[in-house]
């Protein structure tokens, strides 16, 4: 197989969507895609438009960039320009606004930013540069993770004494939890996250489907694979199931990536988490274990920041299903991918940016 | 030994400054180079043509790269911008900032480069000047030329119908990606290289025969963004087929990997032109005919049913809108 063109074969496209409509008949349901780098795929390929009216797709809280809460942007910010710190980034963070200023303004007034693909190429600016104290923005999701987890192994092993990580991983399945606890967004199945299920497994899914009786597929991120994860879904929902399924086989198994658990649990422990426009969620994210807290930035600088979401932005509704981007009011007229207000319309994975790139 | 250097005395006028231009630049540079060392260069205008006039700053890291270097890049790009105005490149004006620090060796290899380009394109270097900015204060080499070129036959854009065919000359957006990879410091064995050429050669042998209502080589911000520029406020679109669309599987393979668009992504050796239906087999045969042509196609066409829109129609049938970026696209987190 060729991940370049057979899982976007047409013909096989054809077959789940009229597959989909058969099995959906009359009965209408709304299916969240989890994963922000789904709902690219998904507006990249206009896939609604092989979906009969009855299925409806929702955006989830699964890009990391829209949930960052505002007060990290604030931390960022504070040290690069406070601190004198060279801050080492995912590139989709740079342009996500804080309370007075992103990252990209950040630079523009003179502080050190440097977009990283991997973690570990900050441990090796740090290793570059002993003359600075080198921050890297760790954030994610379950995927990313392991990575930061393995660049935070590494500098202990060098012993570098001026690299840290500016911490705000989360964690899937309990912001499915809050989610679904809260009955506000009516969702009937999940597509749950490709990259975040090939790390945990999708046995971390089994309590909630069987808690709250929804069904859950394991999507990838080819439209062939999110066609499957619907099509299993609507096949669940038409027998009244809640089974947690997997769409993503090539890549995902029940016990997930063990190895990569394992780095996790060593560097890591669970904490609350706290969500942009989501709030706190119990369990929801991850603090960096007291053993390496010498590289923990939250300890070794004193960052005083004063946070404030901006006023009108309704990317928590947004993230949680319970509004699509265009029923914000501030969508495509105050907050556009040039001028973006809420965190939603500025990484290519975020359901707004995506809704406005793409038209909804 | 250590390599010789670029010093703040190559910039201050006097004996070394002289021996960088004469020996470096004017050596190298040869009859591609300016005939005297005057103030400026007097040119014979060609008779009863209108003249068409660009300018164009290069600032690039690396400074070398697969495919081509900060020169090639500065004489390639002028020379494009001329040609898809429908001009002949004629001559160039050089200006270039260096910093202290920077190698001659270096130096060497980029006017190197730049002279062969502009053997190549058939253009002349006639002005220059070099300063020096001290460490620090550039980044190894800042270049801008500029480009005077004779119009030979105006475009005619507002000629444009629906039907009409959208081609383009090759594989779309190495350039952007190979810099990109480069860059991004991954260490994938990939034969990503920059597609700079000078496109002259091939536009005028392509003009000789076909009527080019259009064209524009899609520099920042790749094909997406040139054809959002053309379709706006205009009672037609274009829609391209994903399917036709020309990309190498390196560039396929690393945009997928860092979560980027190759439609939106540079090149700097290709163009878009749009033709009547009617010639469009022939347009593509005659740029495939050209080096710099091998993979030409017809990407698209021009409709009425998405005015002032470009569309994709993507392999499963279904339909998105290209819209303009607002900035550099960002490479995605996962």
């Amino acid at each position: 197989m060729s991940l370049l063109g057979d899982y976007s074969d047409p013909d096989v496209a054809r077959k789940l969507s009229a597959a989909i409509t058969r099995a959906v008949g009359d009965r209408p349901c709304s299916i969240m895609e989890v994963c922000g780098g789904q709902t690219h795929t998904i507006y990249k390929y206009r896939l609604r438009d092989l979906l009969p009216e009855s299925v409806r797709l929702v955006s989830g809280p699964g890009c990391p960039v829209c949930v960052t809460p505002i007060r990290y942007i604030d931390a960022a910010v504070s040290l690069g320009l406070d601190h004198g710190a060279l801050l080492c980034t995912f590139g989709d963070l740079l342009r996500v606004p804080g309370t007075v200023m992103s990252l990209e303004g950040a630079a523009a007034q003179g502080a050190r930013i440097e977009i990283v693909y991997s973690p570990l190429q900050a441990v090796e600016r740090a290793e570059a540069r002993p003359d600075r104290q080198v921050v890297l923005l760790g954030i994610g999701f379950e995927t990313t993770l392991p990575g930061i987890g393995l660049a935070l192994l590494r500098a202990r092993e060098r012993a570098l004494v001026n690299f840290s990580v500016l911490l705000s991983a989360k964690r899937v399945p309990p912001v499915l939890d809050a989610l679904l606890g809260s009955g506000r967004a009516a969702i009937d199945g999940f597509i749950t996250p490709g990259h975040v299920t090939a790390v945990i497994g999708t046995k971390a899914y089994d309590g909630l489907c069987a808690r709250y009786g929804v069904p859950m597929a394991v999507g990838g991120f080819e439209p062939l694979d999110l066609l499957g994860a619907i099509h299993m879904l609507v096949g669940e929902l038409a027998r009244n199931g809640s089974a947690n399924l997997n769409a993503y086989g090539r890549a995902v198994s029940a016990e997930g990536n063990l190895r990569a658990q394992q780095v996790i649990e060593e560097v890591f422990e669970e904490r609350d988490g706290e969500f942009r426009g989501l709030g706190v969620i119990p369990g929801g994210g991850y603090g960096i274990r007291g053993t390496f807290s010498a590289f923990d930035a939250e300890r070794r600088f004193d960052i005083n920041v004063e946070s404030r979401e901006p006023a009108g932005c309704r990317c928590g509704e947004i993230l949680c299903g319970i509004l699509q981007p265009w029923q914000c009011p501030l969508f495509g007229t105050d907050c556009t991918p040039d001028t973006p207000v809420g965190s939603c319309m500025v990484s290519n994975e975020g359901a707004c940016s995506a809704a406005f790139l793409y038209g909804g | 030994m250590n390599p010789p250097l670029v010093m703040l005395g190559h910039g201050a006028g006097g004996r070394l400054t002289r021996q960088l231009v004469r020996d470096l630049f004017c050596r190298h540079l040869g009859e591609a180079g300016p005939p005297t060392m005057e103030d400026g260069a007097r040119l014979e205008t060609p008779a009863s043509a209108e003249l068409v006039f660009t300018t164009d700053s290069y600032v690039v890291s690396p400074l070398e790269f697969p495919g081509g270097d900060i020169g090639s890049l500065a004489v390639c790009g002028t020379v494009n911008d001329l040609a898809v105005m429908g001009a002949r490149p004629l001559w160039l004006s050089l200006g270039v900032v260096l910093e202290a620090g920077l190698e001659l060796e270096r130096l060497e290899r980029i006017v190197c480069s730049m002279a062969a380009k502009a053997r190549e394109a058939g253009v002349r270097i006639v002005c220059g000047d070099t300063k020096v900015v001290e460490k620090g204060k550039g980044d190894g080499i800042f270049i801008n030329t500029s480009g005077i070129g004779a119009l030979e036959r105006p475009l005619l854009p507002e000629s444009i119908a629906p039907g009409d065919q959208v081609i383009v000359s090759g594989t779309l957006g190495d350039h952007g990606m190979a810099l990109l990879t480069l860059r991004s410091g991954f260490r994938v064995t990939s034969d990503l290289r920059s597609d700079c050429a000078p496109l002259n050669g091939m536009v005028s042998a392509l003009r000789s025969e076909v009527e080019v209502k259009w064209m524009r080589d899609p520099t920042r911000g790749g094909l997406a963004t040139s054809l959002c520029e053309l379709v706006e406020d205009r009672p037609w679109g274009v829609v391209l087929e994903e399917g036709e669309l020309p990309l190498s599987e390196a560039v396929q393979g690393v945009a997928e990997l860092l979560g980027l668009d190759p439609l939106y992504s540079a090149n700097e050796g290709k163009m878009v032109c749009i033709v009547p239906p009617g010639q469009a087999a022939r347009a593509v045969q005659l740029l495939r005919s050209s080096p710099y042509g091998r993979s030409a196609a017809v990407v698209g066409a021009v409709s009425t049913a998405f005015p002032g829109k470009t569309i994709v129609r993507t392999r499963l049938g279904t339909s998105r809108v290209l819209g303009l970026l607002s900035a550099d696209p960002l490479p995605r987190i996962c």
